[in-house]
């Protein structure tokens, strides 16, 4: 007799079905088949005890409060929140992807505002993180790891990319008001800033910029060519985390 | 560390894995808010004493934390990891009762060894499986739990179901193939290695 059926194993081992005379005859010559029931069986035995490791409770909240005690003298976390190395004087950048430039000119003369970035007194500590959220890669985006973003409680931004922009090319962060994406005058955004060639970079979010409205992270590619707007290339994009 | 409660969740699994093994903390609370639970079920299961499965439960992932470098994914799911950590801070805290018992009381028998159905690898091997059972298709999830836990038969989970009796079959096949690999990978290797993390004791 050949070997059983896959299925016919799995009745035999939930008990459900006995073995005629020829499958027992088998299953007893058999090693792999032996084997094989064995296996299902313990399966079977272990998922039917499993009842109530299938409603579980959470710990107390003392067991977390435990973990954090313990974490806050560990060692740094892997990836450090790197303050920006050094202050850049740029122009303030105020863009609308897919515009002509004199539109974009117009709407920069129009007189609006850079994010700044934070240049100093990082602290030491972790400060309280309010969200964190995953940027969607975006077609035109490389493959290089998971992107993230989390909030800060005091208002900063961390933006983490698998990679550094090519050479040539920057990456710069953005903030997005996708609600004007049909208006005449372009999509509204502000310019957090330039990675600077850091996977990890943080920002600060003014507190007169509306993030009920500028409430999508968006990363793109800018040619180094001088010009401020947004390139119309965005790499990955996703919500701006806590809101 | 302070982690609020108004984390975006990060639902996509691999990059949630990946913010972990990154260092992220709250991906770490993730972890936590998910895997806790398992964890904390071997420890009250495996540890007469709740104030020590609080402190196992606490040490695994302090342990899993400063040794997530050592995770690796293809070698088994985060949960299966997570198991085999608490699985030897559970063994290493019984043996060191049991030490600690013979030093000071030499007299006395050490008299209430974990009971076998309750051995740390047999829950182990049940978190597993009801961990894979949650993740099965909805369809198959149904049929076997009836397979399961009332007791029916095949033709009976037909009738109950209406699904055709063929359906039926295959639908036990693969969910118990399924919760066979799972377990052959995670569960009974747990204290073989194989879900090891010989860098977060």
């Amino acid at each position: 007799m050949s070997h059983l059926e896959q299925e016919q194993l799995v009745l035999l081992a939930l008990g459900e079905a006995t073995a005629d005379d020829a499958e027992a005859a088998h299953v007893d010559a058999c090693a792999a088949c032996r084997a094989e029931l064995q296996a299902l069986r313990t399966v079977a035995t272990v998922g039917r005890e499993a009842t109530d490791a299938r409603h579980l409770t959470a710990p107390p909240d003392r067991v977390w409060d435990g973990i954090a005690a313990a974490l806050a003298s560990a060692p740094a976390p892997a990836v450090p929140l790197r303050p920006e190395p050094q202050r850049r004087a740029r122009r303030p950048r105020w863009l609308v992807p897919a515009l002509s430039a004199a539109a974009a000119a117009a709407v920069a003369v129009a007189g609006t505002i850079i994010a700044e970035r934070v240049t100093r007194d990082e602290p030491t500590a972790q400060p309280q993180v309010l969200g964190l959220a995953s940027l969607d890669r975006l077609p035109a985006a490389p493959e290089c790891g998971p992107t993230y973003a989390r909030t800060f409680i005091d208002g900063r931004l961390h933006v983490h990319l698998g990679c550094v922009a090519t050479p040539g090319e920057t990456f710069e962060v953005w903030l997005l008001d996708l609600s004007t994406a049909n208006d005449p005058d372009g999509l509204k955004m502000f310019t957090l800033g330039v990675m600077g060639g850091q996977t990890d970079q943080i920002f600060r979010l003014r507190s007169d910029i509306d993030l009920n409205r500028f409430k999508t992270v968006d990363v793109s590619a800018e040619p180094n060519d001088g010009r401020p707007a947004h390139s119309g290339k965005s790499l990955w994009r996703g919500p701006l985390p806590g809101r | 560390m302070a982690v609020s409660t108004t984390v975006v969740a990060v639902t996509d699994d691999e990059s949630f894995v990946a913010l972990f093994r990154a260092g992220d903390e709250v991906a770490l609370r993730q972890a936590y808010d998910r895997y806790g639970p398992a964890i904390y079920h071997l420890a009250t299961r495996s540890l007469a004493n709740e104030a020590d499965a609080e402190d196992v439960a606490q040490a695994t992932f302090v342990a899993a934390w400063l040794g997530r470098h050592t995770y690796e994914p293809e070698r088994g799911t985060l949960l299966g990891w997570l198991l085999g950590i608490a699985r030897r801070k559970v063994i290493d805290h019984i043996r060191s009762v049991a030490r600690d018992e013979k030093v000071t009381a030499s007299v006395r028998q050490v008299t209430d060894p974990v009971p076998v159905d309750h051995a740390p690898d047999r829950v182990v091997e049940r978190l597993v499986v009801a961990d894979e059972m949650a993740q099965l298709p909805s369809e198959q999830r149904r049929v076997l739990e009836l397979a399961f836990y009332d007791d029916l038969t095949h033709p009976q989970i037909a009738a109950v179901t209406g699904l055709p009796l063929g359906t039926v079959k295959s639908h036990l096949r693969r969910a118990m193939q399924r919760l066979r690999r799972r377990w052959e990978v995670e569960g009974v290797a747990s204290g073989t290695g194989a879900t090891g993390a010989p860098g977060a004791r």
